[in-house]
């Protein structure tokens, strides 16, 4: 085994001299890094932004003009939008989804090259900011 | 006692002392039946291959969602799925509950970190290209996970019952009444009626504290089960 700091040995399994490392103690203290890290972010993310809670659902009312749609269905949304028939954006999202779902039998090269797939990665990364800019501008709905 | 029945190893009370102490009782009683000290050692020392931080999203995305279960069961002790108690009840979870505010703050924003961890690991898998064999079942599973986590917030949306939810239950049913064929009965089944009412609350609340939750663990353990078996896949 190579001997030396974490961030040499890190070095020379990147480089592949060395491929495995015991699980104790490099993974477990990362792990445990990663542990602590997530829950103060949480915690942190909830005590300094609590949620707010908007007036009760009234069935017989009109909807709200300026009401705030669940930031995850933006996306779906703005599909909408684009092709205007209801019917057809389902069927487009459940296209998506089912590509989404047999990946593997669609791409069977054994390739794993990027480039193969940057077409793709690209506006799937886009997707991602799109939905966190939806997250954004959705702060304060009803949770 | 006498001298003649007293245990060499240091009798009944170190034994029983033994079961009380956690650390007694794994090399001890326990030790003596199965191997737990061994076992720990073994995984322990299992080797690992050297994965980049982005490699842990997928755990990341499982810690979050055992803090969903632990808050969420905090909040079902005072919520009531019904039209209008499921906003009265929020409310008095938001003002008067100790610390009832915080846990319901936790919950919304680790299910929204829950959808970003998985969606980061979806891009890494997708990235990698470790969705191709022999990982492929891996994927198909794993991709279900993704539109459970998505089922997730969907449900738990609706269970404050405010206007936003109500009207964002209304359009996404009413999206999905509108695929062909079998939309409007998949519609009637998810609103339980025509319309979103407080049967609907009742729906999916049982769909987000039952129905997704079993399905997510029952995929969840296969998803593991293969990881170990086939390990974490290379780096390129």
């Amino acid at each position: 085994m190579t001997t030396g700091s974490y961030k040499v040995r890190m070095k020379h399994a990147r480089r592949g001299d060395q491929k495995d490392y015991p699980f104790y103690p490099n993974h477990l203290l990362r792990i445990l890094m990663v542990i602590m890290g997530v829950v103060v972010v949480i915690a942190a993310m909830s005590a300094l932004f609590p949620l707010p809670l908007d007036n009760i659902a009234d069935p017989l009312a009109h909807p709200d003009p300026g009401y705030k749609a669940l930031w995850i269905l933006k996306p779906a949304i703005l599909l909408g939008d684009i092709v205007f028939k209801p019917g057809l954006t389902v069927v487009l999202i459940a296209i998506f989804a089912v590509l989404f779902v047999l990946l593997p039998i669609l791409d069977r090269s054994g390739q794993r090259s990027i480039k193969r797939r940057a077409l793709v990665a690209v506006p799937f990364l886009l997707w991602m900011l799109f939905l966190a800019w939806s997250l954004l501008l959705s702060t304060g709905v009803s949770g | 006692m006498s001298g003649r029945h007293r245990r060499p190893d240091g009798g009944l009370l170190k034994d029983l002392l033994d079961w009380v102490g956690i650390r007694g009782f794994i090399y001890g009683p326990l030790e003596r039946r199965i191997s737990v000290k061994g076992a720990l050692e073994a995984a322990l020392k299992k080797p690992i291959p050297h994965v980049s931080w982005w490699s842990y999203f997928g755990g990341i995305t499982f810690l979050l969602f055992l803090i969903q279960a632990a808050t969420g069961i905090l909040l079902m002790f005072f919520y009531i799925p019904a039209d209008p108690e499921a906003h009265r009840t929020i409310l008095y979870l938001a003002g008067q509950a100790p610390f009832g505010w915080f846990f319901r703050t936790i919950h919304h924003w680790a299910a929204i970190g829950m959808m970003f961890a998985v969606s980061i690991h979806v891009l890494r898998v997708f990235v990698k290209g470790a969705y191709q064999r022999p990982r492929d079942l891996n994927w198909v599973i794993g991709s279900a996970l993704f539109f459970l986590t998505a089922g997730f917030i969907l449900t738990g949306d609706l269970l404050p019952w405010t206007r936003s939810a109500y009207w964002s239950a209304v359009w996404w049913t009413d999206l999905i009444g509108n695929f062909p064929v079998i939309g409007h009965q998949i519609m009637l089944f998810l609103r339980g009626g025509e319309n979103v009412t407080g049967s609907t609350i009742t729906r999916f609340y049982v769909f987000h504290v039952f129905g997704l939750p079993a399905l997510s663990t029952l995929f969840m353990v296969i998803h593991f089960a293969i990881v170990r078996k086939l390990g974490i896949s290379e780096p390129l």
